[in-house]
Parts: C-alpha cells; sequence; structure tokens
C-alpha cells in the first residue's frame, strides 16, 4: 500500500512474525502426531513394493524410530519421575575413566514439569569398585542431600574394612520426596499471597520481623515495651513471607500483627506464634493458623 | 573545637542512626565524590523523603544561629525555610542544572553543614557497593558447626546444618558481643534479586574505636586519623538467604594502606559472627570455601542458595537444563541453537590443528545429546570449528566474558610428583619442563613475602623427598590473574593455544574454588561436603 508508514509496516512485520511462529509450531505438531501414529510405520512396509528400498524409505523408516524411542524416553520421564543415564566426563584426571553416572529427577508442579533435577555419582574408591559417591548435582541447599546422602548411600571408612552397604533408590526416593514437597510448598505460598491480594514485589527494604530503617539503639533497647490495652484491628495483610525451604512462613498485618509459622515438610502447620508489635500474643490467631498451609489466608479471614 | 557538653560516659550501647559525623571526614567526602551525578541527587531526595527523613535531618532555618561565627559558607546562606524547599531544590538538580561538585559542595556545606548522619553515609556506601559491584574483594565462609564432642553426633553430621538467620536476633546478639571491645553502627539491607532470583542480606558495619557512643566521640577521632587509615573502618557482610555461607568483604580502595588497628578491629567482628548465630549446644564457626572473588555474582552463583553451587564450570549445562527437552515435550526436533552463544569471533590463522587428529575417537561432550553445533559461520576453518566443539564440551555454558561469574585470581599449588622420565633427563632444566603444559601461560607473578595460604605445613615439608628421587615434589605454583579467569583459558582453548582435551578438569573451574592444591589432575577438597 502506498500510504503505508513505518509504524503500520512494523506492526505487519510482527503479525507476520507471529503467523510464522504459529505455524511452524502447527508444523511440528502435526509432524509428531504423523509420525507417533501407530498406522504410520504399517502403512509405509505395506506399500512398498518387495525388496526396493528407495532413500525416502528409508529416512521415513529411521525418523519413525527416532521419533519411537524420543517417545518412550518422554513417558519414562513423565511417569517414572527418575530416569538415570551416562556421562562421559572429559576430565582426562576424571576418576574411573570419568564413567559417572547421572540420575535426572522429575518434578509436577500445577499441571507442568519443571527443569529437572540431577545427580551425579562416580566410583572413587579403587578398594570398592562397586561404591558409589555424589560427584556433581544441581540440588538447591534447603533440600538436605548431604544428610540423606549419609542415610543411604554411607562412604566407606577407613577405620572398618568393609564395604558401606548403600541404597541408589532409596536416596533417589527420598530426594524426589524432598524436592516435590518442597516445590509444593513454594506454590502454596505463592497463592497464598494471590489470596492476600499481594503483587509479585513487595518494597525492597521490609524484612522479616524487622524494621530495617528503626534506630538500632531504639530497637535493640526496645524489646519489652508494655502493652496497650483496648481493642485492636488487625487491618489488611501487607507482607507474606517465607524463607527459602519454606519451613517458616509469616503473615503481617497493617495493624501491626504478626504471625509466624512453622511448616512441616508435608505442608501442615505445626506452631504457630502471632504477636502484636507492642509484644502481646495473639491466641485466637496462633489457634487458627493450625492445619494445612494451603488454606491460612482464609481462616485468616484475610481476604481482600 | 571544645567540648559541647553532655556528658561521655563508657556504655554498652550501640551508634545511633541519626548521630552526625563532621563534613570533614575524608571517608564521607571520597565516598560522595565516586557517586555519578543521578545516584548523588536521587539519593539526597531519598535523604528527605518521608521514610528516611527522621535520620537525615537536614541544616534548615531553624537550626540557623546568626551569631554564630562558624557559618562562614555564605554562599547557601541562610539556609531552606523547610524540607519540602529542599526537595524542590533538588528536583532541580534532576531536571538537568548544576554540575555534579555543585550538588555535593551544596550538600556538605550547605543543606548538612552541621554534619552528615551515620545512616545517610551507610545509605552513600550502599549504592556506592551496587554501582561498583567489583569495588570489594569478598571471601566466601561456610558457617559449620563445632566440632565438639557432643554425646550422640556424629562429627560428620555438623556440616550441613545451618543456623536460622532473624535479622533482629543476630544484631542484638552481635551488638551485645562487640560493644565491650568498640562501638558500632549497623546498618542492614536486602537486595530482593541479586542474582537468578536470590535474595541478599546486607549488613554494614561502621566501626568506631572507641568506649563512647556520642557525636563527640566521632568528631574528636577525626583529626588523629590522618591519610586513609579511617577508610576500612566500614565492613560488609553479607548473608545469602537460606544457604549455610556468609560472605565478608575486605574494602580495597587504591593506594590506601589499612592500619593495623583497623585489621584487628575487623578480626574481632569476623570472630563475632559465627558467635552471634550460635546458640546453646549449638555452636558454629567459619570455615574457609577457598573462594575469594569481587563479584558477588559469582559467590551467589557457587555458594549461594540456588542448584548451582555443587555444579560449576562444565557442569552448569546440568544447571540450565541445556541438554533436555521439556518432559511433554514429544517433538523429536532438538530445540533452535539461537541459544548457544559465541563468545569470539573465528580465528582464520589457527593452523594448531595436529592435536585435534589425535584422538577423535574420545568423546569431548557431557551428557547423551549429541547436540552438534550446526549453525557455525561457513567461514570458520573445520579445525577452528572443532576447538569451539572441544571448548563447548569442556566448558558448558561457563566461562563467557561478559555472564558476570568472575573470578579475579585463581592461584594452586601443583601437589604432584615430578615426571620421573624428566628428572633423569633434566634436572637442571625444570624451571621450564612444567608438569602441566599450560603453566607457563599464566602471568608470572612475584612470589608474596608473607605467608600464603598455599605453603605447606612444616612437618610435610620436612618428610618431602629431595630432588632426583622418584616422589619429588617441587613447590609449583600457578597464578592465573585477569578481568575473568576462566573465560580467558576458554578463549586460549578455542584459540588452540590450550590443549582442551588434555587440559585438567580444575581449569575449567569446575572445583569452583579461586585457591587450592592439585594432586593428581584434581583440586583437593574437603570431605564429606557435597
Amino acid at each position: 500500500m502506498a500510504t503505508s508508514t513505518p509504524q503500520t509496516l512494523d506492526a505487519d512485520l510482527a503479525n507476520l512474525h507471529a503467523q510464522l511462529a504459529h505455524l511452524r509450531h502447527r508444523r511440528a505438531n502435526l509432524s509428531t502426531a504423523l509420525l507417533a501414529h501407530p498406522n504410520t510405520s504399517t502403512l509405509l512396509n505395506t506399500n512398498r513394493p518387495r525388496g526396493v528400498q528407495k532413500p525416502a524409505h528409508r529416512s521415513a523408516a529411521s525418523l519413525i524410530s527416532k521419533q519411537q524411542k524420543h517417545t518412550t524416553h518422554s513417558l519414562h520421564r513423565a511417569l517414572a519421575g527418575c530416569t538415570a543415564y551416562k556421562v562421559q566426563d572429559p576430565d582426562p584426571h576424571a576418576v574411573d575413566s570419568g564413567r559417572v553416572l547421572g540420575v535426572q529427577i522429575e518434578v509436577f508442579i500445577e499441571g507442568a514439569f519443571l527443569p529437572p533435577y540431577h545427580i551425579l555419582l562416580n566410583r572413587p574408591y579403587a578398594t570398592y569398585p562397586q561404591t558409589l559417591k555424589i560427584h556433581k548435582h544441581t540440588l538447591p541447599p534447603c533440600i538436605p542431600l548431604a544428610q540423606l546422602a549419609r542415610k543411604h548411600l554411607p562412604q566407606p571408612n577407613k577405620n572398618d574394612g568393609s564395604e558401606p552397604v548403600q541404597d541408589l533408590q532409596k536416596l533417589v526416593r527420598a530426594v524426589r520426596w524432598e524436592a516435590q514437597s518442597w516445590h509444593l510448598r513454594v506454590a502454596a505460598v505463592e497463592r497464598l499471597r494471590e489470596e492476600a491480594g499481594l503483587g509479585e514485589d513487595e518494597e525492597v527494604g521490609i524484612m522479616q520481623g524487622l524494621d530495617v530503617d528503626a534506630n538500632p539503639s531504639e530497637m535493640l533497647n526496645g524489646y519489652v515495651a508494655p502493652a496497650k490495652a483496648g481493642p485492636r484491628r488487625k487491618g489488611r495483610i501487607v507482607t507474606v513471607d517465607s524463607d527459602r525451604a519454606v519451613t517458616v512462613v509469616s503473615i503481617e498485618w497493617m495493624g501491626g500483627l504478626g504471625v509466624k509459622m512453622r511448616v512441616k515438610k508435608d505442608g501442615e502447620v505445626e506452631k504457630g506464634v502471632a504477636r502484636w508489635r507492642s509484644g502481646e500474643r495473639d491466641e485466637r490467631t496462633e489457634r487458627a493458623v493450625l492445619g494445612r498451609i494451603e488454606g491460612v489466608v482464609e481462616r485468616l479471614g484475610g481476604r481482600r | 573545637m571544645a567540648p559541647r557538653g553532655g556528658l561521655s560516659v563508657p556504655t554498652n550501647g550501640v551508634l545511633g542512626h541519626s548521630l552526625r559525623v563532621p563534613t570533614t571526614n575524608t571517608e564521607l567526602v571520597r565516598a560522595l565524590s565516586r557517586l555519578r551525578r543521578e545516584a548523588l541527587i536521587s539519593i539526597v531526595l531519598q535523604w528527605l523523603d518521608k521514610k528516611h527523613r527522621d535520620f537525615c535531618r537536614p541544616y534548615l532555618y531553624a537550626d540557623h544561629d546568626p551569631d554564630d561565627a562558624e557559618n562562614e559558607h555564605l554562599e547557601y546562606d541562610p539556609p531552606a525555610q523547610g524540607l519540602e524547599e529542599l526537595k524542590e531544590v533538588y528536583e532541580g538538580y534532576q531536571r538537568g542544572k548544576g554540575s555534579r561538585k555543585e550538588v555535593v559542595d551544596r550538600v556538605l556545606y550547605g543543606d548538612w553543614r552541621h554534619g552528615i548522619s551515620l545512616y545517610q553515609l551507610a545509605m552513600v556506601e550502599e549504592r556506592l557497593l551496587l554501582e561498583h559491584p567489583t569495588s570489594h574483594k569478598w571471601y566466601g565462609k561456610r558457617l559449620v558447626r563445632k566440632q565438639d564432642k557432643e554425646p550422640g553426633v556424629e562429627p560428620s553430621d555438623y556440616t550441613d546444618d545451618f543456623p536460622r538467620f532473624q535479622v533482629a536476633t543476630f544484631l542484638q546478639s552481635l551488638a551485645n558481643r562487640l560493644a565491650p571491645l568498640m562501638k558500632a553502627h549497623y546498618y542492614f539491607t536486602r537486595q530482593k534479586n541479586m542474582h537468578k532470583g536470590m535474595g541478599l542480606t546486607l549488613l554494614r558495619v561502621f566501626m568506631h574505636d572507641s568506649p563512647y557512643n556520642t557525636e563527640q566521640s566521632l568528631q574528636d577521632v577525626q583529626p588523629q586519623v590522618s591519610g586513609g587509615s579511617n577508610t576500612s573502618k566500614a565492613v560488609w557482610v553479607a548473608f545469602p538467604d537460606s544457604s549455610p555461607f556468609v560472605y565478608l568483604s575486605i574494602s580495597t580502595s587504591p593506594g590506601q594502606r589499612v592500619g593495623s588497628e583497623v585489621l584487628s578491629l575487623q578480626k574481632l567482628l569476623y570472630d563475632a559472627v559465627p558467635h552471634a548465630l550460635s546458640k546453646p549446644f549449638k555452636r558454629y564457626e567459619f570455615q574457609d570455601t577457598k573462594l575469594h572473588t569481587r563479584s558477588l555474582e559469582a559467590l551467589l552463583s557457587l555458594r549461594g542458595s540456588g542448584g548451582s553451587n555443587a555444579a560449576p564450570g562444565g557442569w552448569s549445562i546440568f544447571v540450565d537444563n541445556k541438554l533436555n527437552q521439556n518432559t511433554l515435550d514429544f517433538g523429536i526436533n532438538p530445540p533452535s541453537g539461537d541459544a548457544i552463544k559465541k563468545s569470539k569471533p573465528p580465528n582464520p590463522d589457527s593452523t594448531h590443528d595436529g592435536v585435534d587428529k589425535e584422538n577423535n575417537s574420545r568423546t569431548t561432550k557431557r551428557g547423551r545429546r549429541d547436540a552438534v553445533l550446526d549453525d557455525a559461520e561457513p567461514a570458520e576453518s573445520p579445525a577452528s570449528k572443532r576447538l569451539k566443539q572441544v571448548a563447548e564440551g569442556r566448558f558448558g555454558n561457563s566461562g563467557i566474558v561478559g555472564d558476570g561469574m568472575t573470578l579475579e585470581r585463581v592461584e594452586v599449588r601443583i601437589d604432584d610428583a615430578f615426571p620421573a622420565n624428566v628428572v633423569s633427563a633434566a634436572l637442571d632444566e625444570e624451571d621450564i619442563q612444567t608438569p602441566i603444559p599450560a603453566a607457563r601461560k599464566s602471568k608470572a607473578h612475584g612470589r608474596p613475602s608473607r605467608p600464603s595460604e598455599l605453603d605447606r605445613p612444616a612437618d610435610d615439608l620436612a618428610n618431602t623427598p629431595g630432588a632426583g628421587s622418584a616422589d619429588w615434589r617441587p613447590d609449583v605454583r600457578v597464578t592465573f590473574y585477569g578481568s575473568h579467569v576462566f573465560a580467558g583459558i576458554r578463549q586460549l582453548v578455542e584459540k588452540g593455544v590450550v590443549d582442551g582435551e588434555r587440559m585438567p578438569g580444575w581449569m575449567t573451574g569446575e572445583a569452583g574454588v579461586s585457591i587450592g592444591v592439585v594432586k593428581d589432575g584434581k583440586i583437593r577438597t574437603r570431605k564429606n561436603n557435597v
């Protein structure tokens, strides 16, 4: 069009790009569906004259077998949750000539798989060729991998010469449980934050249990303050916060009430302590927090 | 200056936020002059903000005493009438009038002529820290349980039990511990998203070597301290969210010498931090993690709360999950190769292809997928393409210029036995025949005269076999020094200078340390730290 301006051209371009991306995605979907269909390979084989093998046939057959392998692999990942694989360490000085066993642990949360976690094991001991040791891993420190490894994957002791009894399956199962429950707790706190009407970003500077800008000398001396009498208003919730491992969740209200609760690994609130800013305990709130973590805000009447 | 009345009594208190240091303080003037103009104006506006106003009170008309002979700076006389007026003045600066110098002068000799409060000073230093992230040297420390003999507890159970960090309790405990030794001003700040969503709590401790916590004592100390020995009195301690690590800063400003009394104050503080985190029957102490760097990002990635702690260097491909599709993605077309970064243009005159032919059968890739870089430029010669693949296989996604994970100085001691065939053949040429082929590339630095962390223990030294025997271990140390050491080694691999296939693993940074001892091609690590 003669009347087109740079703006409309840009918009057209963006539109075309979006269409292209959509079509590419659709093509990939269709080809996957076609390749994975059980009838495809039968049709290919029946329509082919005996003894003649054209290059097109060969490549189609290889594509189908590739797809089958990938489907099996993905299904195993999705359904079993833990997949073992082999890795070759390129380091020329690596122990056991660089043979590494990897275990991939899937975490499924809110209808999607997260990027998996990996544990990489090697066999560093010359005297115990079957004894595994965790070489590298990608789990965050809030998952107690080291404790679990001590329990299920004990290392040989210098004092007694016996080979330690290791159970990799138990270790992997325990780690998967820890990772999955951690992500469930994180998601639960995220939902609490939404229920309380808080956005993604709180103001930088609000910290657990402390007004950052308080004068340290006042703060240090201000622990024992007389409780003020009279009814109080909670107001709306200003923060819902947790530590990274989500073992402690704290909620604070505008009116100066704060509750901290201890959450068990399976998401059960075990204990809660509620205090007004003056230091006075609020037992009604403390009783209300006990139970599942998911409904805490609702139980406390904290909806907007 | 004569004492202005008021009683100075040695106390156990801390220095309050609103105590003021005189505007002639060298540390203060230097800090202010290092700020950019925009940062300076925004920070002044923050001071005037309702939230911080109480601790940053400017000199207003109400404080003005016309008879006071000390008011020689007539330029800014008379002082502003109110906070709103001041705010307008600085908003005017923000719109682009006045130079940086003018703003600094107005702050120091005009609106805050009676002194800048400790709180303001802390805010300035916080801004400096965030704007110049490499201005401090950080030491990564790990909190471990003290190896006391407690009944029923295995010593190895101590390693990864770390304390809960609660700011108010920690601060109270720390202040109690330090109060008899020095007076200090504490300033906490929190960064929500320093690196990949990891939060960091920063504590600034301004140490004041005096038994008094009055403004007077802050002013009195000024004339005695000449030069720069005062500069390092403020140190930072950083606590990454729920991880067993703590970072300690050593402030290093070029050309400044740190006095011994300041060092001893720092040491007192560093000793007090694990004590303040301890509680009865749970005592903690610091363990060095052998990682010193100027980059907080590198620390957060290698000693932080994410999953990258135990998978540094080439193993980072497992953290970024580059070798996998999503589990529910059933298509067999691999994700597009656009994500793979190119760090360097190809080197056309690279002719070192002799090494490549030797062992083509050896795999240099980690992982199962044989994802090959298909999208290499056509101009690239096969040799340099191969070298890039080797580098990609060894380094993964690490060691890329500009990724922020900079280690500036990596020191290792090679503790392997000297190769026997070399010993017998050319004993007097040992200085050019180093066991590691890459050693000659290291920049030759003068050996520091002071004792290094790499020095062998004395009893170890005593029974070292001498030269000529089969088990001779000479004291060979290699120091890599530069803006980003492992990116540099990666580039050398890509150019073919370092043989990427025979290079030991620690040269890819997969040990995650900046100082260490190499034995059998591996950096020795502490036991039981998973």
